[in-house]
């Protein structure tokens, strides 16, 4: 049986052999549908606790890169062995860094620990036009919609974005999150996005707000 | 003198004294408009790229329009070097953006290529990361020699160029230039320009000692290609100064820090103190955990330009250590109305003005803004920024 403290602790460590050798030996296992749920919700814990040590000023965003890197390697490996609908959804995010950027840094790292936060992501990629996001936007109507830039034109192409949304009589149903270097406060009203932050766990925690 | 020389040489003694850690007669202005200068003359930031009779055109209505002591660079990036070399790192995602450099295209060297690279890292630049940068340098003889031939050409143009550019500003408008070169942490480099900067991360988990030792052996390197770059310009009366931008830091934890950052760093920094070139790091990101780091680096040599951070704590840290330029926002500029703009300019003259070694400078460079805006904060600190 697979010790969920354990794996909780090595994920919080990001010490990947540990994560490993409990996931190849889970899934030689004949029926072990069980074990693969408990994996994903140890790591899914173990990814909270990356978020606080981050908070805290232990991690740094180097560590969340290669977090995001140890989860994503964990549900791949884990994927073939999960059903469908398995996990419950804390809500859908529609995610893009925005036109005229190619910055997804802090984009990727967002979405990996919104996801491990129990979000749906869908995440459009970079340089993402306006219209493509309120075309996606209409099709599976989120409940977030998260932006992402780095350049200070960038800020630009968000608030665009947000006025996309609007024209398309789609902002009252979303709410939108921006983030990346150049936000704040000043920045965030000028967009009028609903909220902003430069910390990926902060902003988990703005869109958990969101949908609780 | 004629006027202008005179003008030349007042904001060179201006600039040269607040790097000193002194007091001229008011806060100098640092213009760090090489991008901004493209929108400010109605170019594309890749007009002026392509044309560098553009950027020239641009930087000169600039030196003429704009209140100003000094400018930071030209920002010119040869379009033409980069073509004729074939290369895929440089992108331009509209007529509006401006070059941006893919993290994608950067991935061009494996992990496991970190011996090989550590031990002879010149070859290894010349024999491997070159080709697969660029296209061109990686097809057979003669076709590569002849790219290479164009690439080094070109570059030789805008060398040209943009000396002829640096020499106008100076004779027609009194206007100096900063920076002489620019060099990266070898770090940096490893990230940006041959792993990713993803991949650095992983590196830095999956590999430390290899990624150390190829940090170790590419410092010599930096060295000699900042040293090239100083002694390309003619002698001159103050010391030649290179741009150092950081940008990994600050998202590695500490002890990361310690390790693949800081040695590098300090080495680099004695160096080129030790031949009386002044280095002005770009302080990427917040910098407050390492301040005390930052006390151990030779006084009067460098300019930090700080992006983030209490302007009090760094004033309170650094002030006998390095000029302080940098922390104006940006964005502000662009977004902000003249009133908010001159109110944050006057609160970071009254912290970082007193007693000298500042230079008044936005915290990044400068790619969109209001140029009223620009106006009138820097008209404001070269009055209200007089020393008495």
């Amino acid at each position: 049986m697979v010790d969920s403290k354990v794996l909780i602790q090595a994920m919080s460590d990001l010490d990947e052999d540990v994560l490993n050798k409990a996931i190849d030996e889970v899934l030689s296992k004949d029926d072990n549908a069980a074990e693969v749920q408990e994996i994903v919700k140890a790591c899914q814990q173990g990814m909270t606790l990356v978020g606080e040590r981050y908070d805290s000023g232990e991690y740094f965003i180097g560590d969340l890169v290669f977090a995001g890197e140890v989860l994503q390697n964990v549900m791949d490996k884990l994927k073939p062995a999960l059903g469908t609908g398995s996990s419950a959804k804390g809500g859908k995010v529609v995610l893009a860094t925005v036109f005229g950027d190619l910055h997804d840094i802090g984009k990727n790292i967002f979405r990996s620990m919104v996801e491990a936060a129990g979000f749906e992501v869908i995440d459009l990629g970079i340089n993402v036009p306006v219209n493509q996001i309120v075309d996606k936007v209409k099709e599976v109507n989120p409940d977030i919609v998260g932006l992402s830039g780095v350049l200070t034109l960038a800020l630009d192409s968000m608030k665009e974005t947000v006025h996309g949304l609007a024209e398309a009589g789609l902002r009252n149903s979303v709410k939108v999150i921006i983030g990346g270097v150049p936000v704040n406060e000043v920045v965030c009203k000028s967009i009028g996005a609903d909220g902003f932050s430069t910390n990926a766990a902060e902003g988990v925690k703005i869109c958990q707000r969101w949908v609780g | 003198m004629s006027e202008v020389a005179n003008l030349y040489q007042e904001r060179l003694d201006r600039v040269f004294k607040a790097f000193n850690l002194e007091q001229p007669d008011r806060v100098p202005v640092l213009g760090t408009y090489g991008s901004w200068c493209a929108e400010f003359a109605g170019y594309t930031d890749a007009e002026t790229n392509w044309d560098i009779e553009k950027g020239g055109k641009a930087m000169m209505k600039v030196a003429s329009e704009i209140p100003l002591d000094m400018v930071h660079n030209y920002f010119g990036r040869p379009g033409g070097v980069y073509q004729a070399l074939g290369s895929k790192a440089f992108h331009y995602l509209s007529d509006s953006t401006v070059a941006q450099y893919s993290d994608e295209h950067a991935q061009i060297m494996t992990a496991d290529e970190y011996p090989e690279f550590a031990k002879d890292p010149f070859r290894f630049l010349v024999e491997k990361i070159l080709p697969r940068k660029y296209a061109e340098l990686a097809k057979p003889s003669p076709i590569k020699d002849l790219a290479f031939a164009k690439g080094a050409m070109k570059f030789g143009m805008f060398g040209a160029q943009s000396g002829g550019i640096v020499g106008a500003l100076a004779t027609q408008y009194g206007m100096p230039m900063l920076f002489d070169g620019v060099i990266l942490h070898p770090m940096d480099w490893i990230a940006d320009f041959f792993r990713g900067i993803k991949n650095a991360f992983m590196d830095i988990r999956r590999c430390p000692n290899d990624f150390l030792a190829a940090i170790e052996a590419f410092t010599p390197l930096i060295i000699r290609l900042g040293m090239g770059q100083a002694l390309m310009t003619p002698p001159r009366q103050y010391p030649k100064v290179l741009e150092l931008p950081i940008h990994l830091p600050t998202m590695l934890k500490t002890s990361d820090f310690d390790k693949f950052f800081w040695p590098a760093f300090k080495t680099i920094m004695e160096f080129f103190a030790s031949q009386n070139i002044n280095v002005v790091p770009i302080y990427e990101g917040d910098w407050s955990r390492y301040y005390d780091h930052l006390q151990e680096l030779p006084a009067k040599k460098s300019m930090g330009w700080f992006e983030y951070g209490d302007p009090k704590v760094i004033k309170e840290k650094l002030k006998d250590i390095m000029c302080i330029s940098g922390l104006y926002p940006a964005t502000l500029l662009q977004f902000g109305t003249k009133e908010e703009c001159i109110a944050k300019a006057k609160e970071l003259v009254d912290i970082l003005a007193p007693g000298g070694g500042y230079v008044f400078g936005t915290d990044k460079e400068l790619i969109t803004g209001k140029a009223e805006n620009i106006i009138a904060v820097n008209k404001f600190v070269m009055e209200y920024g007089v020393y008495k």
